[in-house]
């Protein structure tokens, strides 16, 4: 909400600032334009008002002050007659200062009119019990005696008028100001009603719910915000649950491999404690020496291809062009009591890291002949496809289920715990496959038919040289 | 009396509870698998199930089920550690939760707890005539009672866990005074002496020359 009040403050502001320095100026412009006219039509007033006077002077019966007197007196009363009493008040000064005839309302003061004879042909204001007059004075001339006229004028209304415009103006900026401000507040509210939306579903996500989305409909700037945010949302949502398997992944690696461990060392703690403890037989003596290096053993195979998978996992492993034969002829050195079927052409080449390779099919050989195929051969056979090639190792041994194909490269999972064990298995075996596989920019996949075979096989890349 | 049923598709963990366990008196079956252990619960009866929990073939919390009738009392054996595994276990009904890797001797001291809190055994020890009671850590001697520091009265425990097996002198004062006692191991030398003289056992706790000492009762 404190941007919508910014927003509407911001507003209010420039609107009262804007309007207020507006009307003031226009209502004082109009002012000054009447005050100035009605100077103009002042001067002219007065400049008459001294030609009279002039005029009654120069009739006077003397040129004595007293003879002055007389005459403007007499001039005076006759204005009177014509015009109503001190429509236009008019006092006359004798240089020294003496006031020879004056019929200018009381409130304005001696001091304010002498101040305006001494500076001759001047305008000046007087405000006095909240009137206001011009004060015009000149010397009256072509006459023997020195005599300024001062006249008075009620400009009072002028200032009535400009502070009642004023007033008027300031109620109805209020006005504007109250309308305008509600108009703003809602108008504010409504643009930031989408901000506060976004922010509800940035609270709901950091408090874990990735799913929600921001639901705003709006087609502006705000309107993308919102767009990004969903997508910022989904990408957050996908990474997170990415991290959350990664994290179950490594949790069921961990239970695994413990239990892995402590059964070998429950044996071969529990066999050593045995004879350490007490005299054994013969017999049993050897039967726990038994265990005990059999199981070691064990442990020692856990560890073997423990530190290969993670090996292949973190290392870094170059892939360079290298002939499918030279591979083979690893594997069948390494296996030499499996008998294969090889069926692979002698000018293939494959990006792959030759060690890897024989490892990953080394492996695959040993699970195919436990499979105990009918034929007891291992078919080993690489085959070109869409420009790249297809290596794969089959049997027709027992198969696997199903729902033990998603499982089996899970590390530690065998299918038959007893029968791995005979054969020296760690449940590793398919780990590692799949991450050589990986290493070499494939899946590992496996198609099987419970009681009939199983094929298992990678896609590699071509290496140069090729030829085919 | 009737044996102990060993279930667990390990051969050597089986083999390794049965060298433990007969040598003291405790006849034992094993079962490599669910069922087998599941015929062998329904054809015969047994004073105590050592069950792994980790089975092939039926989880080992299954097979419950299946004794529970039985009335037979149940200690899993097991690799799973965690909390939760545990209190699932004891909430089955088993009457223990023994965790691999485990020592011997507290395989030893759980089987034969069970035993005597089910009353499969009794809950007294007797040698000629002497009565001992290990929950009351007791001694009485011809009806008298025989005061014995808790140091005599342990290595008393570990003597008759070990009936007529000669036990290593190293071994002896391991499993009574604990692997990093700082105490000189001839204490365990004055301590049977003493038993002897107390229990006036003189005969029965043996000396075996090389190799340390044995209680001897053959019944």
């Amino acid at each position: 909400m404190k941007f919508a009040f910014k927003l509407t403050g911001a507003i209010m502001l420039l609107l009262s600032i804007t309007l207020s320095i507006g009307g003031a100026y226009t209502i004082s412009q109009n002012h000054a334009h009447a005050l100035s006219s009605a100077q103009e039509q002042n001067a002219l007033l007065h400049l008459k008002e001294r030609y009279f006077v002039e005029n009654a002077l120069w009739n006077a019966e003397d040129n004595t002050i007293t003879g002055a007197f007389v005459a403007i007196n007499e001039y005076a009363t006759q204005q009177s007659a014509a015009f109503g009493t001190s429509k236009y008040p008019m006092t006359i000064f004798s240089k020294s200062g003496t006031t020879v005839f004056s019929n200018v309302p009381s409130e304005v003061s001696y001091n304010a009119q002498f101040v305006a004879m001494q500076a001759e042909n001047s305008i000046s204001y007087y405000k006095a019990e909240g009137k206001t007059y011009m004060l015009m004075s000149s010397p009256i001339q072509h006459v023997e005696l020195d005599l300024i006229l001062i006249n008075a004028y009620d400009t009072t209304d002028f200032f009535t008028e400009r502070r009642r415009q004023l007033w008027q103006f300031f109620t109805f900026e209020v006005v504007m100001l109250i309308i305008s401000g509600t108009a703003a507040a809602i108008l504010s509210h409504l643009l930031t009603r989408p901000l506060q939306k976004l922010k509800k579903v940035s609270q709901q996500i950091a408090q874990g719910d990735f799913e929600v989305r921001a639901n705003i409909k709006v087609s502006d700037e705000v309107g993308d915000l919102g767009n990004s945010f969903n997508l910022m949302a989904i990408a957050i949502e996908s990474y997170i649950k990415e991290l959350r398997e990664e994290n179950h992944r490594k949790s069921r690696f961990v239970a695994a491999f413990t239990h892995e461990l402590k059964t070998p060392m429950t044996s071969i703690i529990g066999y050593a404690d045995l004879m350490r403890s007490s005299e054994q037989s013969q017999e049993k003596r050897q039967k726990s020496l038994n265990y005990i290096y059999h199981e070691a053993k064990r442990l020692e195979q856990l560890s073997k291809k423990l530190l290969c998978l993670l090996t292949v996992e973190n290392g870094q492993i170059d892939l360079t062009a290298t002939p499918i034969n030279a591979v083979i002829a690893d594997v069948l050195r390494s296996s030499e009591d499996i008998s294969f079927d090889i069926q692979v052409k002698d000018n293939q080449i494959v990006l792959a890291d030759r060690v890897l390779l024989a490892d990953l099919l080394c492996n695959l050989a040993k699970n195919a002949i436990n499979a105990q195929p009918i034929d007891n051969t291992v078919h080993i056979s690489c085959v070109e496809e869409k420009g790249k090639y297809i290596l794969k190792v089959s049997d027709n041994g027992c198969g696997i289920s199903a729902k033990e194909i998603a499982k089996i490269t899970e590390p530690f999972y065998t299918i038959d715990k007893s029968r791995s064990r005979k054969t020296g298995g760690t449940g590793l075996g398919l780990a590692i496959c799949t991450q050589i596989a990986k290493v070499h920019g494939s899946e590992l996949y496996i198609d099987s038919t419970h009681g009939l075979g199983t094929s298992v096989w990678i896609i590699l890349q071509k290496g140069e040289g090729n030829n085919e | 009396m009737y044996p102990v049923l060993i279930v667990d598709d390990e051969q050597a963990i089986a083999d390794l509870i049965e060298m433990t366990l007969e040598p003291l008196g405790y006849a034992c079956v094993k079962a490599y698998s669910g069922e087998t252990a599941a015929d062998a619960i329904e054809t015969q009866r047994f004073d105590l199930i050592l069950l792994d929990v980790m089975l092939p073939d039926i989880d080992g919390f299954e097979l419950m089920s299946y004794i529970e009738p039985t009335k037979t009392p149940v200690i899993f054996i097991s690799a799973k550690d965690a909390v939760a595994d545990r209190v699932n276990g004891l909430k089955l009904g088993a009457y223990d939760y023994i965790v691999k890797p485990f020592a011997n001797e507290e395989l030893l001291a759980r089987v034969e707890g069970v035993m005597r809190h089910t009353g499969r055994r009794s809950s007294v020890i007797e040698i000629g005539d002497v009565i001992i009671d290990p929950m009351a850590r007791t001694v009485v001697k011809n009806s008298k009672a025989i005061v014995l520091t808790p140091r005599e009265f342990d290595l008393l425990l570990v003597l008759l866990q070990n009936k007529n097996i000669a036990l290593y002198r190293d071994i002896l004062f391991e499993r009574v005074w604990g692997l990093d006692s700082e105490v000189n191991i001839r204490t365990l030398d004055i301590h049977i002496s003493r038993l002897r003289k107390k229990l006036e056992w003189e005969q029965v706790i043996k000396t075996v020359s090389k190799i340390g000492y044995m209680l001897e009762a053959r019944k």
